[in-house]
């Protein structure tokens, strides 16, 4: 009898290929503050959907709740793949609202954005269970070695999910993606400019290849 | 573990734990913090001090690893856990911890 169903299993797994290939792969990006995951999610969804995920800025924590862009379509290496990017708040582990105020906003203003900042670190902590793919966001003019890098990629190790540094910001001049490469060689490193599109091409190859 | 360490960090203390947080407690760690934050209390800073990498280590480094955690169990290395208010910053390299206090 189960000989005979021969064929509805050869059908099944046929359909099971077709809709893992038309599967939308949920990339995720991920790092601390101001590390420009923001710039990089919209550098992608310019080159490929022509609009922008979010708004960009210098003060810490711009980024409150988790982004997505559906139905991005990437083609590199001689590869398509759909997508959905997942532009995450910073992560941290402090967040004092008097900090705002450096930058000059206001107290009210300040207390608020501290709160959803807490409830946009949380949202980002919870959603590490559902991406595909990670790419993990690092200023290449900070030391890396910090506990919410090594926090984001234990993670991230632990749920088997692929991930890719982005050694961001080789713009600037104190840029250095070697010390990302020394302190995390396990991983693909790509210094990358998500702000001048310096090197983007290399990162799409790599996604290509880890999905 | 969390609600000991979020309640005596609240209380100012820099706590000193004998073992490693795994990443996945860490990530709870800095959920609950998330949760606790208030206009008293700004958020954490912590060092885990032990690297749970082993890929990059020599044979030698690694079979001494081996036996380390045979005997001591897994859970070995260091944990400094400071309050926002009175660590401004825990600096680290592999080899290292500096405490930048307020």
């Amino acid at each position: 009898m189960v000989k005979g169903l021969g064929w509805l299993f050869k059908l099944n797994n046929w359909f099971s290929s077709i809709f893992k290939r038309k599967k939308s792969v949920k990339l995720g990006l991920y790092g601390s503050t101001n590390a420009g995951k923001t710039t990089l999610a919209n550098r992608i969804s310019l080159d490929w959907l022509g609009e922008e995920v979010g708004s960009v800025s210098n003060v810490p924590h711009e980024t409150r709740k988790v982004q997505k862009k559906e139905n991005i379509t990437i083609e590199s290496g001689g590869k398509k793949l759909n997508m959905t990017l997942i532009d995450t708040p910073g992560i941290a582990t402090r967040i004092d609202f008097e900090d705002f105020k450096k930058y000059g906003i206001k107290t009210k203003e300040a207390k608020n954005r501290a709160k959803e900042a807490t409830q946009g670190i949380i949202e980002a902590i919870k959603w590490l269970d559902d991406m595909d793919v990670v790419i993990a966001v690092m200023d290449a003019t900070q030391n890396p070695y910090t506990q919410v890098n090594l926090t984001i990629l234990g993670n991230l190790e632990a749920r088997k999910t692929p991930v890719i540094i982005a050694a961001n910001k080789i713009d600037l001049k104190n840029a250095k993606v070697k010390r990302i490469e020394n302190a995390f060689p396990q991983y693909k490193v790509i210094g990358i400019s998500a702000k001048n599109g310096d090197n983007i091409e290399e990162l799409y190859k790599a996604i290509s290849k880890l999905v | 573990m969390i609600d000991f360490i979020i309640k005596e960090t609240r209380k100012e203390n820099i706590i000193v734990i004998e073992g490693s947080l795994n990443s996945i407690e860490e990530a709870n760690l800095i959920q609950a913090t998330m949760e606790n934050i208030d206009k008293k209390f700004p958020g954490i800073e912590i060092a885990n001090l032990h690297s749970n990498n082993i890929e990059n280590l020599s044979f030698k480094e690694k079979a001494k690893r081996f036996i380390v955690n045979k005997l001591y169990g897994k859970k070995r290395g260091l944990t400094i856990i400071g309050p926002a208010k009175l660590v401004k910053q825990i600096k680290r390299d592999p080899n290292n911890v500096i405490l930048k206090m307020m």
